[in-house]
């Protein structure tokens, strides 16, 4: 199986080129396979140079030493139009593209197949359409572009570099500036595409717990130049994770796929109900700067006595019982005994 | 799979409609004006005379025949090609710059031509060697060649850095500068240059269709016709180039080789234009917006012939009205295409706003 890996980076070193003899040199020594049907997601703090490696596997930027082969095949030596049948792009920014309609926006994406006149066959027709569909934009297929949402505007995009119909495509941070249910979507849809066609698709991303989630697999790309590749369980649980976003303040929590900020603790409690409600009440504990103990045996004792979606109702048990209502007033309590 | 349901071209079936009908009225509408041009004038000349002499009808008066044949013919089809090609030029510098307000001058094509200009009409007297070309070339022709060499001198430095760099940006500043450049040394040798002088240079950049001759359309036609062919035949790339570089490069275009031809051809139209009828303004930026407005389309496959025919009919209209027929005076052709266009479309854009957007 390992030789059949669609991309394959080989002693891959990213960067850029300053002077006759001075590279600033990102990341180098990367090698890694990606076998199609996946959705990856490449993951980094900021400057670690995901930028940088996204530039050189779309050719944009030459790599400084090293290879990154297509099908086995190095991809400098495709010529621009047979590269673009094999790889597509999607891009952060909005493209101002005026009254264009969707549809002949995605059938943009069939340049590299058109000829001089870029007149579409029935082919390209029906690849164009298949495309508008397989995003869900078949009722907006003839709405000027700039009508569109944010979200349904990169799901265009999208389209538009499946109608290049790519082995594999690349989108760079095409998800930033969505809302989160629209970034669910998002993911979902890139997922099933990459899956459908047996594609591969990589995401560039910042949104650490929604690719975790979503994600076949990871690229951890650390500001040492490092590239991890593997199924986002595993990085988590060998560490690779945190380690890649260690930072000053921040610490990744394992048990719960986020991070946190670390902060003084202001002493133990220990909490005692359920479901929603223990969860959220942990939240505010711990942004509060509260530690909570698992085994029990805290100073403080707060029992959760709720049904679920009728609001929060507590009791402190311990050196001075009360009881309340509400996470608010649980926070001022808490204060108040903690002074 | 679904069928979503339209035609192979991939546009929407009202639009092809419309299209169809652009088809056949524009050029009707270009043929109306370009025949009204040959009617009107400091006299009028009845159509079926124009008619009858364009065929070669040898009883119409002679001054008749002088009118039509010496000055209104050339001048209706150096009109036509001129403003066909700054519609063209337009388009492709607005699609390259990705930017609504560019015009076919703005690498600073005009700038050169006017530098050019300014050296032999302002030099003259005081260089032997330029009143030496006049008397060889003729007045009219040593503009022409000034304009042309000015022109052809930051075409090719606006050339030389864009086989160089990648970003259109730098381009732009490149031309700019070179533009700011050549006005400097303009209006310096406008201040050191006698009244007469200074009048025959601004006189020049009034614009004018008709000081063109026969013998001088036939180097200005084929210039004409082989860059716009060019700049036609780049109508994919273009349309490529909506958006933006980076996805161009990844639809596979050679970023580099298209926005060559393009400049190339853009320059040669533009610069033609100006070395034989004068810096003309406003049409370059107005057609390509105009045409967008009336096809809504921003396909270059569409676009490229619509600038071309509304490029022609709005130059041979403002011409006409330049003119003033009936009279025996006649106002700055430049004049007339900004006083009575910009208010145009001022009132076009501003019911439409979106179209600020489109950019190209």
């Amino acid at each position: 199986m390992k030789s059949s890996a669609l991309l394959e980076l080989r002693k891959l070193s990213i960067g850029y080129r300053m002077g006759a003899h001075r590279d600033r040199v990102v990341a180098s020594d990367l090698n890694l396979g990606l076998h199609a049907g996946s959705f990856v997601c490449l993951l980094g703090p900021n400057g670690a140079g995901k930028s940088t490696l996204i530039r050189t596997l779309t050719g944009l930027q030459p790599p400084l030493e090293g290879e990154v082969l297509l099908d086995g095949t190095p991809m400098a030596s495709f010529k621009p139009r047979d590269l673009a049948q094999r790889m597509s792009l999607v891009l952060t920014q909005r493209v101002p593209v005026g009254n264009m309609p969707v549809w002949s926006m995605v059938a943009m994406g069939r340049h590299p197949y058109t000829g001089w006149s870029g007149r579409l066959g029935t082919e390209d027709v029906s690849a164009v359409e298949e495309s508008i569909v397989s995003v869900g934009l078949e009722a907006l297929a003839f709405r000027p572009v700039c009508e569109l949402s944010d979200g349904e505007r990169q799901k265009a995009m999208i389209a538009r570099a499946l109608a290049q119909d790519p082995k594999i495509m690349i989108l760079d941070e095409a998800t930033a500036f969505l809302d989160l249910p629209r970034r669910v979507e998002l993911m979902d849809l890139l997922r099933n595409l990459a899956r459908q066609k047996q594609r591969i698709i990589l995401l560039s991303s910042h949104d650490l717990e929604l690719s975790l989630r979503s994600a076949d697999r990871l690229w951890l790309l650390s500001p040492s130049g490092q590239l991890r590749d593997g199924v986002p369980e595993d990085l988590v649980l060998d560490g690779g994770f945190a380690e890649t976003f260690q930072s000053c303040g921040l610490s990744f929590d394992p048990q719960r796929g986020a991070f946190h900020l670390d902060r003084p603790s202001r002493g133990q409690v220990s909490l005692e109900g359920e479901g929603v409600a223990n969860q959220w009440t942990r939240r505010a504990l711990e942004r509060a700067g509260f530690e909570i103990s698992e085994q029990g045996g805290a100073a403080l004792h707060i029992r959760l006595l709720t049904a679920e979606g009728e609001g929060l109702n507590w009791e402190i048990a311990g050196s001075r019982s009360c009881s309340g209502d509400g996470v608010e007033e649980l926070l001022n309590t808490l204060e108040a005994v903690h002074e | 799979m679904n069928k979503i349901g339209l035609l192979p071209t991939g546009g929407h079936p009202c639009l092809h409609r419309l299209w169809g009908l652009a088809w056949v009225l524009l050029p009707i509408l270009v043929l109306c004006i370009f025949a009204l041009e040959l009617c009107l004038g400091s006299i009028f000349i009845p159509p079926a005379k124009v008619f009858s002499i364009l065929l070669g009808d040898a009883q119409a008066p002679e001054s008749w025949r002088n009118i039509i044949l010496l000055f209104r013919l050339p001048r209706a089809i150096t009109a036509t090609l001129a403003g066909a090609a700054l519609g063209m030029a337009g388009l492709q510098m607005q699609t390259i710059f990705r930017n609504p307000l560019a015009d076919p001058f703005v690498l600073g094509i005009n700038s050169g031509a006017s530098l050019g200009v300014a050296l032999v009409v302002m030099s003259a007297g005081a260089v032997g060697w330029t009143a030496s070309v006049a008397q060889v070339a003729g007045a009219g022709f040593s503009l022409i060649i000034a304009s042309s060499l000015g022109s052809m001198a930051v075409m090719g430095l606006v050339l030389m850095v864009a086989r160089r760099v990648e970003s259109s940006l730098t381009l732009l500043i490149v031309g700019i500068m070179a533009g700011y450049l050549a006005s400097s040394l303009v209006t310096i040798l406008m201040h050191f240059s006698q009244e007469q002088q200074l009048q025959r240079y601004i006189g020049w950049t009034f614009g004018s269709f008709g000081g063109v001759t026969w013998s001088q359309l036939r180097i200005f036609a084929p210039a004409i016709l082989l860059a716009g062919m060019l700049a036609w035949s780049q109508a994919k790339a273009m349309n490529a180039l909506l958006l933006g570089e980076g996805y161009a490069r990844s639809m596979g275009l050679e970023v580099r080789r298209s926005r060559f031809l393009l400049i190339v051809s853009a320059s040669v139209l533009a610069g033609s234009v100006t070395a034989y009828c004068g810096p003309i303004g406003f049409l370059g930026i107005a057609v390509p917006h105009l045409a967008r407005m009336l096809m809504r389309t921003t396909d270059h496959h569409v676009l490229a012939p619509t600038v071309l025919l509304m490029g022609a009919g709005l130059a041979l209209t403002a011409d006409l009205i330049a003119q003033a027929p009936g009279t025996s005076t006649a106002l700055p052709l430049n004049a007339i295409t900004s006083l009575l266009g910009a208010p145009f479309v001022l009132g076009v854009v501003l019911r439409r706003r979106q179209v600020l957007e489109a950019g190209a």
